[in-house]
């Protein structure tokens, strides 16, 4: 093979065979978070790489305008990067920590362009495939086997039960937004909730057993 | 003791689920931190709940983050970030030597006497690098990537002795701290090599470089050990030590940096007819790679947007001193930070001088790499946008062989996949690995 075949290596993620991908994953988020608080640039380029993709989906489906996703994208990558050092693993995962950020960042926006007022039978709209980009980006951490997982545990869950979830989590909706909207009483909304976190706790667990 | 098991069906556990969610109003959730802290198996079902979360953004259909985001994403946190390798006005290349040689013979004496065993890497990422040799002296800083803290002046030579065996916490403490010393130092004689490199081959007028690091710690992440080699490599072309390409029949190799070996592929040699010259970037620049076995004819190449020819300017192995000497009466991006950065690991530096800005060019961040068997390649690294506002330049990949950086502006020479530097050479920045 001649030098100008050969692909052009890029440095990529390497976790330990012996350690299941996402808590090697999740491992390396939190090593990269602690050099990012140290002062190294370099490591939320790493961040980027690894979990750009998956925020920038979560940014998607919260705003529902792809445009706006990625200003709130690049938000949360500079908090990362501001904020690294207020990061406590004792409180909670890497992954969740960013996810956080994200989400905290779109709920802003979303409450500054109104849409809080959010009727049940829109809550999807931003739900779907998200076309491949044309720029020339950088592949995520999260494979499509676990994805598949992922989604195939949250079908199972019962139905109340997920719109619950997803109304609070994709929406920020509040409690009694959500009772409102479902029309149920708010015990009720808190006991899906309840109910539901536990299951699919239970169901994620399940694959690993 | 309750596990997170017992908790799940409790009012906490369903305060749990809620907090997790983000869904507790505020004083609740005050009372419930609360609890957090002084409950492990709380904290343990929280934490399963939180996988939820993650779980729940992993499932949603997810494309590559852009780049274009990344793009901007550097740029701001660029701005907010302090100068990390500052070259003070009057340093002169003879001062650095001085203060390179200096810490070299501290360095030796303290490593003669004292450094039985070979000192391990400091884990410290915040050790910074730094010497003030003498209080007249130009203070030069160098640091990994961080802002300077500490300044830590040299030794005396000759007034140290061997500690006695580690036999207590005392005396292992002391070894513990010669140690880091002995490791400082290395880093700072190391440090101020790579001055003395970066001051010969960058362009005159440059006063502030600005380095990235590389991180991880896996092998995949880390820089090709290769780069290496890049110091000694740019001081060669700087110095125009690199010889001068052989006659292997063809074209002149001017529009390339020459190698010891030059090949003879003839097989791949393009004809002059089939080059063009793009009157805009490549698209995908990472896929482009110029052998130097092509061999395009200087005459058929679009003059350069700066006043310097194409010919003169990136035969920099051949007139290496044209090369530095072009780059002199270059002013780079009205004295805005001009550099390059590879967004996935954080390679990159940045180039700042002062005067008068140069016209709008396209600039192109090539990399120079010559395989075992002397073959040269331009791999086409990045690529700026088409003006002056220009502050980073991403770059996609580069090779594993060892090959130097350097940027040119536009134009280039294609032909088929194939693309040449013909623009001239505004900077050769530092190695990516710092």
């Amino acid at each position: 093979m001649s030098p100008s075949e050969q692909p052009i290596p890029f440095p990529g993620v390497d976790p330990s065979p012996a350690l299941p991908a996402e808590v090697a994953d999740l491992a390396e988020d939190a090593r990269l978070l602690g050099e990012l608080a140290a002062g190294h640039s370099g490591a939320l380029a790493e961040l980027y790489r690894r979990r750009g993709g998956p925020l920038l989906a979560l940014l998607r489906r919260m705003l529902g305008d792809p445009q706006e996703a990625e200003e709130a994208l690049q938000d949360t990558f500079v908090q990362l990067w501001r904020r690294a050092r207020n990061y406590d693993a004792a409180k909670s995962g890497p992954f969740t920590w960013m996810v956080m950020i994200a989400r905290g960042l779109a709920l802003d926006r979303l409450r500054r362009r109104s849409r809080q007022n959010v009727a049940f039978s829109g809550y999807r709209e931003a739900t779907g495939t998200v076309a491949p980009d044309t720029d020339d980006g950088f592949t995520c951490v999260a494979g499509a086997e676990t994805t598949g997982h992922i989604v195939r545990a949250l079908g199972k869950l019962p139905a109340e039960q997920r719109q619950a979830i997803e109304l609070a989590f994709w929406r920020g909706c509040t409690q009694e937004e959500i009772a409102r909207t479902t029309g149920e009483p708010l015990g009720t909304i808190k006991a899906r909730i309840r109910r539901g976190m536990l299951a699919l706790r239970q169901l994620l667990k399940d694959r690993h057993e | 003791m309750n596990s997170a098991r017992n908790l799940q069906d409790t009012p906490a556990g369903e305060q749990a689920s809620l907090y997790v969610l983000e869904l507790l109003p505020p004083a609740e959730r005050r009372d419930f931190e609360r609890k957090l802290a002084a409950d492990p198996a709380l904290r343990a079902l929280v934490r399963e709940l939180q996988g939820n979360v993650d779980a729940l953004v992993l499932a949603e259909p997810a494309a590559p983050a852009p780049m274009r985001v990344w793009g901007r994403i550097a740029a701001e946190v660029k701005a907010s970030e302090a100068p990390l390798l500052a070259f003070p006005r009057g340093v002169r290349a003879w001062g650095l030597r001085t203060l390179a040689a200096a810490a070299c013979i501290a360095l030796g004496a303290f490593l003669h006497q004292w450094l039985a065993a070979p000192a391990k890497p400091e884990a410290d990422p915040a050790v910074v690098l730094g010497t003030a040799p003498s209080a007249d002296a130009p203070i030069l800083f160098v640091t990994n990537h961080i802002v300077i803290q500490e300044v830590m002046p040299l030794p005396a030579s000759g007034g140290l002795t061997n500690p006695p065996a580690p036999a207590t916490a005392v005396a292992q403490a002391e070894v513990v701290r010669l140690r880091q010393r002995v490791n400082l130092l290395a880093s700072q004689v190391s440090a101020l090599n790579q001055v003395l490199t970066q001051q010969m081959v960058l362009p005159d007028g440059v006063t502030r470089l600005h380095v990235f690091q590389l991180v991880g710690t896996n092998s995949a992440e880390l820089p090709p050990p290769s780069l290496q080699s890049l110091p000694e490599t740019l001081a060669q072309l700087a110095t125009g030590q690199l010889p001068a390409p052989a006659n292997t029949g063809v074209a002149p190799a001017t529009n390339r940096l020459a190698t010891a070996h030059e090949p003879t592929v003839a097989a791949t040699t393009p004809t002059s007819s089939s080059i063009t010259v793009p009157a805009t970037t490549p698209s995908t620049p990472n896929t482009e790679v110029a052998s130097a076995t092509t061999t395009p004819t200087p005459a058929t190449s679009t003059p350069s947007t700066t006043s310097t020819s194409t010919t003169s300017t990136v035969a920099a192995s051949a007139t290496p001193t044209n090369s530095v000497a072009s780059t002199a009466s270059l002013q780079l991006n009205n004295g805005q930070p001009l550099g390059f950065i590879n967004p996935d690991t954080g390679i990159g530096a940045f180039v700042l001088s002062s005067g008068t800005p140069i016209a709008s060019a396209n600039y192109v961040v090539w990399q120079h790499v010559t395989d075992s068997a002397g073959i040269s390649f331009f791999y086409n690294v990045g690529n700026s946008v088409a003006n002056l506002g220009t502050t980073v330049i991403p770059i996609h990949a580069w090779s594993n062989a060892p090959g130097a950086f350097f940027i040119t502006t536009e134009p280039t020479e294609t032909a088929g996949s194939i693309t040449v530097p013909t623009g001239a050479v505004v900077a050769m920045p530092p190695p990516g690995k710092n």
